[in-house]
């Protein structure tokens, strides 16, 4: 059965806000994040006749979304470069200021000593656009691997090591804030035994 | 620098903690991932390694999220109604 443009509004306006929340930190700004939403719901609108009722009504409208965002910002590359990603040491974050406070405090307010969530917004904006889209939808969205690959429409293995670098690429600039800010020492002061394992 | 991705303490691989993290164990046999989530359950350093990647992406995700303000909301209902 397909849907009806009749109940497109009240189907539709549900996810309103949330497209609206990853539209901002895809396109960066307010004003742009608006056009942004009413260009998916236009499109949505045109082509609601083909959208399947009682199919993922959600994950379809956030394929329109990323879709109208990387037509958009088509001069970006669609494909992250692969380069200087995997520089990146697995757990980053975890080897660097977990040791100190692990018994009596959780995860959430440990970390949020080190950054402010300005800083965390201002790591993930800065993500190549293929990692952010992906952060955004798992981490924010609460989408599953398998309903990230249809939205973006890349194979569930791609998803996670997009997932994989953009989280570790965020690890990083996280830990550099705190670095800056003098509340986390920079990274070799940090990594002193593996320095010394490096020039051995 | 040269990458050194360490395993924890418990000598589980960072590999196989992001394994356990996401439940995801295509590509490794069955006995292995039974292997990893019995250890998992026992397993004081792992958890608290997953306790915080957990909190990271709580962290993450609540950190980005944003209002949609009362007078965009207006704006984009009335131009959905303009579109029949």
């Amino acid at each position: 059965m397909v849907a009806d443009q009749a109940t497109f509004v009240e189907d539709t306006e549900p996810f309103m806000a949330s497209l609206y929340s990853t539209a901002v930190r895809l396109s960066g700004n307010r004003t742009d994040a608006e056009d942004l939403v009413q260009e998916t719901y236009l499109r949505a609108f045109r082509s609601y006749d083909k959208f399947e009722a009682g199919t993922n009504l959600r994950a379809w409208l956030f394929r329109i979304l990323t879709n109208a965002h990387i037509n958009r910002y088509r001069a970006r590359q669609r494909r992250p470069e692969e380069t200087d990603m995997d520089d990146v040491e697995d757990l980053y974050l975890y080897r660097r200021i977990r040791d100190e406070a692990r018994i009596s405090m959780s995860a959430e307010d440990q970390l949020m000593q080190y950054f402010s969530e300005a800083e965390v917004v201002s790591a993930v904006e800065a993500l190549p656009d293929a990692y952010r889209m992906a952060v955004l939808l798992a981490d924010v969205e609460g989408f599953s691997y398998k309903e990230i690959a249809e939205i973006l429409e890349i194979p569930v293995g791609t998803v996670m090591s997009r997932l994989h670098r953009g989280r570790k690429m965020l690890e990083k600039a996280l830990y550099d804030f705190a670095v800056s800010r003098g509340i986390a020492p920079d990274d070799d002061t940090a990594l002193d035994e593996v320095s010394a394992d490096a020039s051995s | 620098m040269e990458i050194n991705n360490r395993p924890l303490s418990c000598n589980v691989s960072s590999e196989d903690v992001y394994r356990m993290l996401d439940g995801y164990f295509e590509g490794i046999d069955a006995t292995r991932s039974e292997t990893l989530s019995s250890h998992l359950k026992n397993c004081d350093c792992c958890s608290d390694v997953m306790q915080f990647q957990l909190g990271l992406r709580t962290v993450i995700g609540s950190g980005c999220r944003e209002e949609l303000p009362d007078d965009v909301r207006q704006r984009l209902l009335e131009s959905l109604h303009k579109l029949r």
